[in-house]
């Protein structure tokens, strides 16, 4: 387990690292700089502004620099291995540290709820779907999971604002107050992954209510909620959980659009300003963000995996 | 997965055919495929002419009315339907054949060959796709547009954000087309009919292409159908970010985010995001459904 682990913790870096290096050279190799937008500025001064950003001199040069592996203009090491990630070249003199911190808890917050609804109503609507098969609960539940899945969530979104929001005033438009702006965010972005779930968990449950245990346990007289929820869950759950570390990527990419939907002033749209900005050190610092959390996921995921799963063992 | 279910089994057509909601879908799909290229060419009203009679509700002229710059709304998703479907189709074929060919390659060479492409998948899954894939859209496309230019393709520059856009998304959805493949393959090549072949002096390519790829065929046309839909989505999800087709173009995407920004408490237009989400809608429900009721008609033990 511990050597797994170890392994696994090698790659985690490796990946980073390629992600880091990626992104990093995507952005300095796009024509036009961060600077070049704005206002003419006479050469000689926007090479200044370059080198106080530490983004003159070759590509290898500034890539290493920002990695912390190079000394920089001020002669410090002061780069991702110190923990600097270095200031906004869009927002001035705002560090990408104290802009993540102001936007990721929201993100975060938004992101989680989403996980939590995706999972727990998915694995519920799936079983409930298995236990009643062929029932007009079971096709009802597996229609309304296709149409979940075939709406893209930047309709479902604007339909729910439209209804809940405008008509009953329900809920609030969009923005970030209290636990009520969080309800109709959460449901748009989690949506699509409680069909998706939902399909996963009825297959597999399925299979399982089948198998010779759970014959067994019903033999044995253990009620049938038990034998359902209890003794066939832990087993058909098993597809959900892998499905976890693309459930977080795609909840991730999702928070984006959700975000930029309901006006959320979380990290979605500061990445795509980023982007368009050229803003290279703020870009990285979503990324890193975004990779290390599901990188970090992924390994949980894999250690639930086969703590639910005795059969398999890691290599 | 046992090594029946890898070979389509016998009548599969004939079960497609006797499933109503297959024959629905499939209906469905021609229509919108057969708007989507003969439409532009019966409708002939320019999606980018502007005029002064903005938000025009639906109704006369306009059948489903007119948006900000008092352009037709038809006329502009009809356009966004052709985008929309040649992105997804062309982007869904790319990443058809790079996941079957990924997959092919890991599951007959098998052993440590097969271990690293399949760890490599797992790793590409776990990391956001899309956020590198905006990125990469953004940047080469100034690169492919200054690249067009300097050779003479002045008409083709206009278009270089879509073909980008085939390209890229053509590079991300194949992840569970190679599992699935390599899967069938790992089944597959176990046979006797393959070691048959290989008894007989046939070389690893032909043993791939002749005896393997027909016996997958069934299960690439029921991924391509789920896959199509998957990379319409991701088109329309940069386009809907604005990091996608260009205006004045559309796709089904930028209209719904130009509909998604008229919506608001004082004056709703909502004809703007209602037709394009009804049609993308209809649409993307047709493509799952028909490849549910594929997969359904190809393995008829996996519907119970």
């Amino acid at each position: 387990m511990f050597a797994f682990i170890l392994r696994r913790f090698a790659s985690m870096v490796v990946v980073l690292f390629c992600v880091i290096t990626l992104t990093f050279l995507l952005v300095r190799i796009a024509p036009g700089g961060p600077f070049t937008k704005e206002r003419r500025i006479p050469p000689a001064i926007e090479k200044q502004i370059m080198a106080r950003y530490n983004l003159d001199g070759s590509l290898w040069e500034q890539l290493t620099t920002y990695l912390g592996v190079r000394k920089n203009s001020q002669g410090q090491f002061s780069g991702i291995l110190e923990g600097d990630l270095q200031l906004s070249t869009k927002y001035r003199d705002r560090s990408v540290r104290e802009l993540l911190a102001q936007t990721l808890p929201i993100s975060g917050t938004l992101g989680l709820a989403a996980f939590l609804l995706a999972t727990t109503g998915g694995v519920w609507l799936g079983s409930l779907a298995a236990v009643r098969r062929h029932t007009p609960t079971d096709t009802g539940a597996m229609l309304a999971a296709l149409f979940l899945i075939s709406i893209p969530n930047f309709v479902i979104g604007p339909v729910l604002i439209m209804l809940f929001a405008i008509k009953l005033r329900a809920l609030p438009v969009g923005g970030w107050q209290d636990w009520s702006s969080l309800v109709l965010p959460a449901i748009t972005l989690a949506g699509p992954y409680i069909a998706y779930i939902a399909r996963l968990m009825r297959t597999s449950m399925l299979e399982v209510l089948h198998q010779d245990f759970v014959r067994t346990a019903r033999a044995k007289g253990v009620s049938e909620a038990r034998v359902v929820y209890q003794h066939a869950l832990k087993v058909a759950i098993l597809p959900v959980v892998s499905f976890l570390g693309p459930l977080a990527a795609n909840l991730l990419t999702g928070s984006i659009v959700v975000e930029t939907i309901f006006n959320i002033p979380g990290a979605g749209p500061f990445f795509i300003n980023s982007i368009l900005n050229s803003d290279v050190f703020l870009l990285e610092g979503v990324v890193i963000v975004y990779c290390a959390l599901l990188v970090v996921l992924n390994l949980f995921v894999d250690i639930a995996y086969t703590w639910l799963d005795r059969r398999i063992r890691l290599e | 997965m046992s090594a029946a279910t890898a070979l389509p089994p016998p009548g599969a057509w004939s079960r497609l055919r006797k499933n109503p909601t297959a024959i629905v879908a499939m209906l469905i799909l021609g229509f919108v495929l057969l708007v989507a290229v003969f439409g532009p060419l019966l409708y002939q009203v320019d999606p980018h002419a502007t005029s002064r009679e903005q938000y025009l509700p639906p109704g006369g002229a306009h059948f489903f009315g007119t948006d900000n710059n008092g352009r037709d709304s038809f006329a502009r998703v009809l356009e966004g339907a052709r985008i929309s479907l040649l992105v997804g189709i062309s982007g869904a074929l790319i990443n058809l054949i790079v996941g079957t060919a990924y997959g092919l390659v890991s599951g007959y060479a098998g052993g440590r060959t097969d271990g690293i492409m399949m760890r490599l998948v797992e790793i590409l899954y776990a990391i956001p796709r899309l956020i590198i894939l905006i990125l990469v859209t953004f940047i080469f496309d100034k690169h492919f547009k200054t690249w067009l230019a300097a050779h003479g393709y002045t008409s083709v520059v206009g278009y270089s954000k879509i073909i980008i856009l085939i390209l890229t998304l053509g590079l991300i959805e194949w992840l569970t087309m190679a599992r699935i493949v390599r899967g069938q393959v790992l089944s597959l090549k176990n046979l006797q009919f393959v070691a048959a072949a290989r008894a007989l002096g046939q070389s690893h390519a032909r043993i791939i292409v002749r005896h393997l790829l027909p016996n997958i065929a069934g299960i690439i046309i029921v991924y391509l159908t789920l896959t199509i839909p998957a990379v319409i989505l991701d088109e329309s999800f940069l386009s809907f970010l604005g990091l996608g087709v260009q205006a004045p173009q559309a796709s089904w995407g930028s209209l719904l985010s130009d509909g998604a920004q008229v919506i608001n408490p004082v004056k709703s237009y909502w004809w703007l995001l209602l037709y394009p989400a009804l049609v993308m809608s209809i649409t993307l429900l047709a493509l799952n459904f028909l490849g549910d009721a594929l997969r359904d008609a190809l393995d008829p033990r996996a519907r119970r």
